[in-house]
């Protein structure tokens, strides 16, 4: 299987929208796919349908064992598991992950895991073959956190393969241009794929649904059909 | 006199391709990027907190972060 975990650099920077978007692009192409949520304020399940008052998740079970009715299947056929009300240690989290591979699933089958920001990459005991997309925004702040990350990376070796995907990219922007001409040609780790700003993304939310299904015709669509194509491409790679 | 053919042209041929790719490419690799770092300096020089960074990251090898 292949294990992707989607995290944003900060809060807000849309990385629940692209674990969304991103599985709806995979399974268009016969994937099997499973998305789940590691975020406590777990809303990957609004971008599926899942309905609003349905609050419960994995962290609302004492054992992973006991939260497989929480698996729920959209209309595209995307699985996904919510994270439910209660917190999560990152000890809990780790199982979570683990407990997941160990389903019997397809061993072509992708694990989309939406990550939180606040939690340390580092600690989810990952291998060679795991991505991650570390999502970021045209701004200075990212810039500089991309920077930390970096040294942070130096420093202490990674097992898994780092990427940092741009996400809301505004061309029209002269800082938002100037600063991934910039990430293009000097910083390391950028995925050579982003994803531009679309208005799709929050109005198809807004209709419980994803980009990838609502504007078959949208900068966006095309957007997660070449970030999906690149993923699958990498996967590839590692096999 | 020397008549020097002038291209005016931005867009390379598979010619400029391939003498780029003889002079600064490897065997091991099967494209070149163009980096114009005089552009890139402009830019990181325009705003103060991305030279700040740039200054204080100059110390460390971050090209050594393979993918």
């Amino acid at each position: 299987m292949k294990k992707i975990f989607i995290k944003g650099i900060k809060g807000g920077t849309g990385a629940t929208s692209i674990v969304a978007n991103l599985a709806c692009a995979l399974r268009k192409s016969d994937e099997d796919v499973i998305a789940i949520d590691l975020d406590p304020k777990s809303d990957l399940g609004l971008h599926f349908g899942l309905s609003w008052e349905h609050t419960s998740g994995w962290s609302n079970y004492l054992s992973f064992e006991s939260a497989l009715d929480e698996f729920h299947i959209d209309d595209d056929g995307v699985i996904f598991l919510p994270f439910g009300t209660l917190s999560a240690s990152t000890q809990r989290t780790q199982k979570t992950i683990e407990s997941v591979q160990q389903l019997e699933i397809n061993d072509s089958a992708w694990l989309l895991f939406d990550c939180p920001s606040h939690q340390d990459i580092q600690n989810y005991n990952l291998s060679s073959h795991d991505i991650v997309l570390e999502v970021i925004n045209c701004d200075a702040i990212c810039h500089s956190l991309i920077y930390r990350r970096l040294l942070q990376l130096n420093q202490s070796p990674k097992k898994w393969q780092h990427y940092f995907l741009v996400n809301n990219y505004n061309s029209a922007c002269e800082l938002e241009s100037d600063l991934l001409q910039v990430w293009q040609s000097e910083t390391p780790l950028l995925a050579p794929v982003h994803v531009n700003k679309d208005e799709v993304v929050k109005e198809s939310t807004a209709f419980r649904n994803v980009a990838v299904n609502c504007a078959p015709f949208s900068v966006a669509h095309d957007d997660f059909e070449t970030l999906a194509s690149w993923l699958v491409t990498r996967a590839a790679d590692n096999d | 006199m020397n008549v020097f053919a002038v291209k005016k042209s931005n867009i390379l041929t598979q010619y400029d391709i391939d003498n780029l790719l003889n002079r600064f490419g490897g065997k091991t690799s099967s494209y070149i990027e163009i980096v114009d770092v005089q552009k890139n300096n402009q830019i990181i020089e325009k705003y103060p907190l991305l030279s700040d960074v740039s200054r204080s990251s100059a110390m460390f090898d971050l090209n050594m972060i393979s993918k």
